[in-house]
Formats: structure tokens, C-alpha cells, sequence
């Protein structure tokens, strides 16, 4: 018993060495094979110490090594105890003996390591196998010593027989606490892989119970049957020595007497014999037996064959009446059975290993067949999820994965051509949001054609993907522009539509006459309160009084612009930046102020332009912008916006662009040389008051005569018109504004009143060519102004005419 | 404005100073209407005329079209400034300029 106990413990020590080595990766430059052998040679010791102490537990190692480990270190241990117990064998009675469980943990550890590699696959048993095994290696043993003792079969037999159950429990418990021990030590691996059934292991455990029944059912079908032989056989053999010993009294002659009392040496069989009993049950013959005397009902039982104790030992008897005597004929119920029960065996050996090999080959046509390929398509699938959808399933070796390895490839083809067209559409929206971000943008150059105190341009070239870049401006009202150039963190539509919001809440503040310090404080308020995106805008914003020539400005965030003056360099405009709109409610921004001369000019960018990387790697940087800048000079805003881009793409390259790029230009080209403004009651009778306010102006500035006189007209014209109808029939007033501009030398007159709207630019000209009698009498004032004067414009704002007429000087 | 009439049996030389605008066009107008009947020869000297309006254009328009039908028009001393208004509104072809 301690023996067992200690062997025992061997094995739970020697498992959990092993297993927290290969868990501690403390091996793994030793290579498998080699590993298997050492751990086979480890197991060899504890077997080696199982047979000395006797303790009958010599295959468990084996099999623990085979199923655990792997076969090479099943076959090694099997090898190496096989050879000690031959040792042990060669001097030792019981060669036969211990050569039979020499070969036993041979086959135990083959066996093993067949079920681990074949049936297994290398992974953790489920304790069946293990029971499985154990009947395996404990049948071998005792065929093969049914097989070295033929001559001593009655020997062998009872060797064998001796404590079969107690061995397959002691052994089974042994490799069970093997298997517990090692699955102890991958217990997630283990429940993991027992969570969802596989075909293997379901196909395993059902054909395992159909062969455990098919075994026990001709196991149990040959047992009885040849049982059934044996005891028919034993009853013929009683009878015809019972009939025997009758017909050699009558055919010698002798008495009943003579043969009372020969009949004792009678003999059937080796321990079988024939009494004789008298009327009153007692044995007359010579023998000494203690007849259980109630169990022979002779009256009932004559000529049967039934089981009987005599002498604490069963024989079959027959019971037969002779000449008034009782003739028992008995052959011990071990003898007659004898044969039978080393046939058994012998059955119960090669069913097993037919049963086996059903088993395992069964096993492995479906892992070969079947699971095999299942697997093989699971992987192409796996690859296919994994993003390469150019992968194909071909699996072809039987018809049924032909057809699902076809039907796979075209699933995964039109989902192809599915993603195609989803791709397809999502660029055209792409392409659409581009479109309107790039319509929500001025675009129109010159913004302003009848402003000569500036010169603006913008431009902005979005990278593939939708951008958050912008630029915008606006005059704020007559002498004020509000410019701003932006960039939204981000890409794609999110930023595009950001973008929108940021830009619209910018210019409704600046169009409610903020100081541009306040407009995005107001902005980035309001864009913080919606912001669950998480974006931000970097702005840099300037408005520009064009009387003074004042810009203030602020900066959010954002790259500083470059500015020129009274005909320097290009130096950056550096002022220290507050946050990035959007990021943080309540920012206050920094007001900052410079006076812009007549021809200074700003450049304003995004990061796109600094931040752009060519094939090197390399950086455009401020330095290089700074550089193309000032060697470009004296240029109109539009040319400078080329220039850089010119410059920019050359440095880029083949690189793709990486980020928007935008650009504003703005050049201050001075306030106007004058400035007056009348108000008068729009009346016919003040045309000549107003002529004669208008010319004053120009008298100042040398206005050739016949300008004076076109403008004359023009100013009676217009003036006239809005006297008769503006506020017909009753009487406004409106507002002329006189303004002389500079280069080139302009006058600017300004007709405002609050009257009907009417746009006289509207009005058809008249055809010229007609003769007197078909010519209109109206529209000829209009287009005699229009033709007189360089430029005319009329917009309806705020309720109010806003006629303009503009004539060199 | 200054107009000034003289009046030779069917004939009618009116000179204009100053400018047709629109207020001196009434005027204008006036005079043409009070005197137009029965002139078969309408002669404008333009030499002091500054300019003209489209009021004034008009005045002379309709006074071209009164004397083609009862006699004849016809404009002199035209500045250059006015020939070029004229030039400009296709009055050229209507008017008889020398």
C-alpha cells in the first residue's frame, strides 16, 4: 500500500516539475525531441521504482509519459522499464511473469503515444483514455501470459486472474491522478477548449460508447454462449461416464456391491469422480464427502444437471437411480470451465485490440476526411476576415468541400463587389462635401471690383480626403474688412461640417460689428457648447479700418502671417497665441493693433503650407515660405498666392498632399484721398445743389472738363431718378457721397436713399439704331451713365438704394 | 439756363446757354412747345450749351420728330463733348448735325 502511495507521489511530482518547467519556459532551447526522451527517462526512473517496490504499478509512467508528453517519451519509458524488469526477469522464477508486463509497458507506452498524436492531436486527455488505456496495457499482459504459459495454462490463469480488479482500480487511479495533476496546470487552456464540442470529440465519445456496447454485447453474447458449450460439454461428459459405469457393471458381470466400491476411483476429469448413494442418502461408495444433503432432491432431480457444493468446492453433478442406488457424476465446475475461461480472455484481448484499431482508424478517417479539411477551410476563411479578400478556398478532395469551397468564393466575391460599390459611393459623397466646402468659400476674385483701397486673395487646395481649412472675409460695413483664415483639427466630413458652423458663427458676430477679439470669444463659446466631438479650430483673424489704415487682430491658436511693409522684407507677424476655438469655454482673446500703411501687405497660411513633407522627409518650414515670399515681391495678391503654391508643389513633389493647404493674401492700398458726404431731400430742384457740391470736390483735384460734365449728367441722371420715384409721391431724402481715391486717381459717388427698392441697372438699354419715330422716350438716361461712366453698381441693403458710380480723373 | 429765340418767318433759330438738365429741359421744352407751330425750319445753336441730360435728349427727340413732319431740324455748333453724347445714344443718325 505505501508502495502504491509512494508511486503515487512520484508521478504527481515528477508531472508538476514538468509542468511548471514548460510553463516557465525554463526549456525551450532544448529541442522537442530531445525533451520528450528526457522526460521519458525521468518516467523510465519512476517505473523502475514502481517494480522494485512491487507495487504493480509498473505501466502507469508509461502511459502517463505517452498520453502527457508524447509518444517518444511513452516508447522511451516503455523501452527503459522494459529492459529493468527483463533484468528482474532473468533472475527471477517468474520469467513468464515478468516478461509479460515487460511487454505490457512497451505496448502501454505505444499505445499512449498513438492515442496522444493520432486520436488527440497533442492535446490534454479527457480521463477515459486514460481508463481506456489501463485496459489496454492490463489486457496485453495477461494474453501474453496466457501466450508464454501454454503448457501451464492452470498457472498462468490464476497469475492472471489474480486481483485483476484491484490492478485495473490501483492502475486507473494512477494515470487518472497523471492526468488531473498536469490538466491542473492549463486549467483556462483546458476549460477553453472544452467550451464548444468539436466534431472529433463528439464523433470520439459516440463511437466510443457504441464500441463499449458492441464489445460488452459479444463479449456478454460469447461469454454465455461459450459457457453454455462448456457446461453441455461437462454434461455429456458426466452422463457418458455415468452410462459408462453402468454398462461396464452389466457387461462384466459384477455385482452392485463390486461396483459401490470401485466406483470411488472412478474419475472424471482430473478431480471429477462418481458416488454412490444409497435409499437414505448416505455414501456408500469410498468417499469422504460432506453432501449438502438438502440441496439433493433426488426425487426432482434425477437426470438433471445442476451445481453443487461438495466439500466447500462446486462441481456440476447429474444425479442418476440405479438398482435402487443414487450414482452423483461430478467434474469440478473450475476444470470444466477451464478452457473456457482462458478463451475468454483470449476474446476479450483481440475484441479489445479489433475494437481499438476500429476505433483509432475510425478516428483518424475522420480527422483525415472531414475535420482535416473543415480546418483547412476555416483557416482560408480566417485569412479572408482578416482583410485579404483575394484569398480563394480550394479545397477539393471530395465533392461535398468542392461545392462548399466553390459557394465560399462567390459569397466572398459579390461581397467584394458590394464593398466596390460602397466604396464608390462613399468617395462620390466625399467628392460632393468637397464641392460644398469649396462653394461655402469665396471664390470669386475680385471680391470687391469697385474697391481700390484693397487687394485680396485667397485660394485653398484640399488634400484627398475632405479638409477643415478655410478662409473667409467680409466688409463689415463700408470702411471696415473683417479677414480670417482657419484650420479645423480633423479630416473628413466631420471637420468639413465644423467647419461650416465655425465659419457662419464668425461671420454673423464680425457682421454685428464686434471687435475681433470678442468675435471669437463669442465663437468659441458657442462652439464649445455642441462640441461632443472634440474638435478645435485654429484662426487667426484681422479686421482692417480703411480710413486709418488700423488692423486689429487676434490670434487663436494659430501660425502667425507674414507681413510687409513700406516695401521691407517679409517678417512674421509674431504675437503670442491664446487657445484654439472650441477647446475650452470662457477664452478670452488678446486685442492686438498695428497701423498698415499704404502698400504693406499680409500673407496668412495654414499648416498645411509649413508642415508639408516631401520624399526626404523633410519639412517646407516658415524659413522656406519666408524666403519665396520675399524673393517674390511686387507682386498683385493673386500672383503671390501662385507663387507659394508653385514653390510648394515643387518642393513636394511626387508625395501626396498630406493636409489642406490655404492661403489669403490682403494689401492695403490706402484710405481714399477724400471723403464728403451730403444729405439732402431727394427733389429735382436739388440736383444742381448737389452738382454743384459734387463738382467743388473735383475742382480740388483737377478734374478734366469733360469728365466733370459726364459725371454732371451722370449725378443729374441718377439723382433726377431717385428724386421722381424713390419715394413717390412723397419726399425722401438721400445721402451722395463723394470719395476720391488714389491710384489711379477716382471719383466715387455714392447715391443712398430709403425709397421703393429699384435697381436702375435692371433696365433694358434702349436700341439706338432705331429712327426718330420708333425711339422710346426713357432708358436713356441709365445708358447714358453706364456709358459714360467706368463702373456702376448697385446693391439693396439694409432697406436702402445704394447706387455707386466710379470715374477716373 | 439761357435761351435764346429768333424768330425769321418759318424759320426758328434757338440757341441754348448753359445746360439741359433736368430742370432747364422743362423750360426748354416750353419755348418749342409756344413756338413750333408753323416753323417749317428749326435751327438749335449749341455753342454755349455745357451739356445734356436724357431730360434734354428727350426735349430735342421730340422736337426732331414735330419737324419731320411739318419741315426740317437741324443742330449747330455742336461741342464735342455734346457730339459725343449724341454718339453715344444713337442720336446721330436721328439728328442733323453740321
Amino acid at each position: 500500500m505505501t508502495a502504491v502511495i509512494l508511486v503515487y507521489a512520484l508521478i504527481v511530482l515528477l508531472i508538476t516539475f514538468l509542468s511548471l518547467a514548460e510553463k516557465k519556459k525554463k526549456f525551450v532551447s532544448i529541442s522537442p525531441i530531445k525533451k520528450q526522451v528526457i522526460i521519458g527517462c525521468l518516467f523510465a526512473f519512476v517505473s523502475i521504482f514502481a517494480t522494485l517496490t512491487d507495487s504493480d504499478l509498473g505501466d502507469v509512467p508509461a502511459l502517463c509519459a505517452g498520453l502527457l508528453f508524447g509518444p517518444i517519451a511513452g516508447i522511451v519509458t516503455g523501452i527503459l522499464s522494459a529492459i529493468h524488469i527483463t533484468i528482474v526477469a532473468l533472475v527471477s522464477d517468474l520469467f513468464t511473469l515478468h516478461i509479460s508486463n515487460a511487454f505490457s509497458v512497451v505496448a502501454a507506452g505505444i499505445f499512449a503515444g498513438i492515442f496522444r498524436k493520432y486520436l488527440l492531436e497533442n492535446q490534454h486527455p479527457p480521463i477515459i483514455y486514460g481508463i481506456l488505456l489501463v485496459l489496454i496495457s492490463k489486457l496485453s499482459f495477461l494474453f501474453i501470459l496466457l501466450f508464454t504459459n501454454l503448457s501451464d495454462l492452470i498457472f498462468a490463469f490464476n497469475q492472471a486472474s489474480d486481483g485483476v480488479i484491484s490492478t485495473l482500480l490501483v492502475n486507473s487511479i494512477g494515470v487518472i491522478i497523471g492526468i488531473l495533476v498536469a490538466r491542473a496546470f492549463y486549467l483556462e487552456d483546458y476549460k477553453k477548449s472544452i467550451k464548444m464540442k468539436t466534431i472529433s470529440r463528439s464523433f470520439q465519445f459516440a463511437l466510443l460508447v457504441c464500441i463499449i456496447i458492441a464489445f460488452i454485447s459479444t463479449f456478454y453474447f460469447t461469454a454465455t454462449t461459450q459457457k453454455q458449450i462448456a457446461e453441455k460439454q461437462a454434461e455429456d461428459l458426466i452422463m457418458l461416464n455415468l452410462q459408462d459405469a453402468m454398462d461396464y457393471s452389466n457387461r462384466t458381470g459384477q455385482s452392485l456391491d463390486e461396483l459401490i466400491s470401485y466406483i470411488s476411483t472412478w474419475r472424471i476429469g482430473k478431480e471429477g469422480g462418481i458416488i454412490a448413494l444409497d435409499n437414505d442418502y448416505n455414501v456408500v461408495s469410498n468417499q469422504k464427502f460432506d453432501i449438502a444433503k438438502d440441496k439433493l432432491d433426488f426425487a426432482n432431480n434425477k437426470n438433471k444437471f445442476m451445481i453443487n457444493e461438495i466439500n466447500d468446492e462446486s462441481f456440476y453433478c447429474i444425479t442418476q437411480e440405479y438398482q435402487g442406488y443414487y450414482f452423483i457424476g461430478y467434474i469440478s465446475v473450475d476444470e470444466a470451465l477451464y478452457f473456457n475461461d482462458v478463451s475468454l480472455y483470449a476474446t476479450a484481448f483481440v475484441e479489445t485490440l479489433i475494437f481499438v484499431m476500429i476505433y483509432i482508424v475510425a478516428i483518424v478517417l475522420s480527422k483525415m476526411l472531414i475535420v482535416k479539411n473543415i480546418n483547412k477551410i476555416n483557416q482560408d476563411l480566417q485569412n479572408i476576415s482578416n482583410g485579404d479578400l483575394e484569398v480563394s478556398v480550394n479545397v477539393r478532395t471530395f465533392k461535398e468541400f468542392d461545392d462548399l469551397s466553390n459557394y465560399i468564393n462567390v459569397t466572398v466575391s459579390t461581397l467584394k463587389e458590394y464593398i466596390h460599390i460602397a466604396k464608390e459611393q462613399i468617395d462620390k459623397e466625399l467628392l460632393f462635401a468637397k464641392e460644398i466646402q469649396h462653394a461655402a468659400i469665396p471664390s470669386i476674385f475680385p471680391p470687391y471690383p469697385n474697391r481700390h483701397d484693397f487687394d485680396i486673395y485667397g485660394s485653398m487646395f484640399t488634400a484627398k480626403e475632405v479638409g477643415g481649412d478655410f478662409y473667409d472675409f467680409c466688409l463689415v460695413d463700408e470702411d471696415k474688412l473683417a479677414f480670417i483664415i482657419a484650420d479645423v483639427s480633423g479630416k473628413g466630413v466631420p471637420a468639413a461640417m465644423f467647419m461650416m458652423v465655425a465659419k457662419t458663427m464668425i461671420k454673423s458676430f464680425a457682421e454685428s460689428g464686434k471687435a475681433v477679439n470678442d468675435i471669437l470669444k463669442f465663437t468659441n463659446r458657442k462652439l464649445c457648447e455642441n462640441n461632443d466631438v472634440g474638435m478645435f479650430v485654429t484662426a487667426w483673424m484681422g479686421i482692417i479700418d480703411l480710413n486709418s489704415g488700423v488692423l486689429t487682430y487676434a490670434n487663436a491658436g494659430h501660425n502667425p502671417p507674414l507681413i510687409c511693409r513700406q516695401g521691407e522684407r517679409f517678417e512674421y507677424l509674431r504675437s503670442k497665441p491664446n487657445l484654439v476655438l472650441a477647446a475650452m469655454e470662457d477664452v478670452d482673446y488678446q486685442l492686438h493693433e498695428t497701423t498698415l500703411s499704404k502698400g504693406d501687405t499680409l500673407f496668412l497660411y495654414t499648416d498645411g503650407i509649413t508642415e508639408a513633407i516631401n520624399e526626404k522627409e523633410e519639412l517646407y518650414n516658415e524659413v522656406r515660405l519666408y524666403e519665396v515670399l520675399n524673393q517674390a515681391k511686387l507682386q498683385s495678391m493673386q500672383e503671390y498666392c501662385e507663387i507659394v503654391k508653385k514653390n510648394l508643389d515643387d518642393f513636394i513633389g511626387d508625395e501626396p498632399q498630406f493636409d489642406d493647404i490655404t492661403m489669403l493674401a490682403f494689401q492695403y492700398k490706402g484710405a481714399k484721398k477724400s471723403m464728403k458726404e451730403l444729405l439732402v431731400n431727394a427733389t429735382v430742384e436739388n440736383i444742381s445743389k448737389v452738382i454743384e457740391y459734387v463738382d467743388e470736390e473735383l475742382e480740388l483735384f483737377n478734374c478734366p472738363m469733360k469728365a466733370q460734365m459726364q459725371i454732371d449728367i451722370a449725378i443729374d441722371e441718377l439723382f433726377g431718378n431717385i428724386a421722381k420715384y424713390a419715394y413717390n409721391p412723397d419726399v425722401g431724402p438721400a445721402t451722395v457721397r463723394v470719395e476720391v481715391m488714389e491710384e489711379p486717381m477716382c471719383v466715387v459717388i455714392t447715391f443712398i436713399d430709403n425709397g421703393m427698392p429699384y435697381d436702375p441697372l435692371q433696365s433694358v438699354d434702349p436700341d439706338i439704331h432705331l429712327p426718330a419715330e420708333e425711339r422710346e422716350i426713357g432708358g436713356l438716361g441709365i445708358y447714358i451713365v453706364k456709358k459714360s461712366m467706368d463702373e456702376i453698381s448697385y446693391e439693396y441693403k439694409r432697406g436702402q438704394n445704394i447706387l455707386t458710380i466710379r470715374k477716373k480723373i | 439756363m439761357e435761351i435764346t429765340k429768333i424768330k425769321q418767318g418759318k424759320q426758328l433759330t434757338i440757341a441754348i446757354k448753359g445746360r439741359l438738365d433736368s430742370m432747364t429741359a422743362t423750360d426748354f421744352q416750353k419755348v418749342i412747345d409756344e413756338n413750333i407751330e408753323g416753323t417749317e425750319s428749326l435751327i438749335l445753336d449749341m455753342k454755349e450749351l455745357d451739356y445734356t441730360s436724357s431730360a434734354g435728349l428727350r426735349v430735342i427727340l421730340n422736337t426732331q420728330k414735330i419737324m419731320n413732319k411739318q419741315g426740317f431740324m437741324k443742330l449747330i455748333n455742336v461741342s464735342s463733348d455734346v457730339l459725343d453724347v449724341f454718339d453715344i445714344t444713337g442720336f446721330l443718325d436721328i439728328l442733323t448735325i453740321e
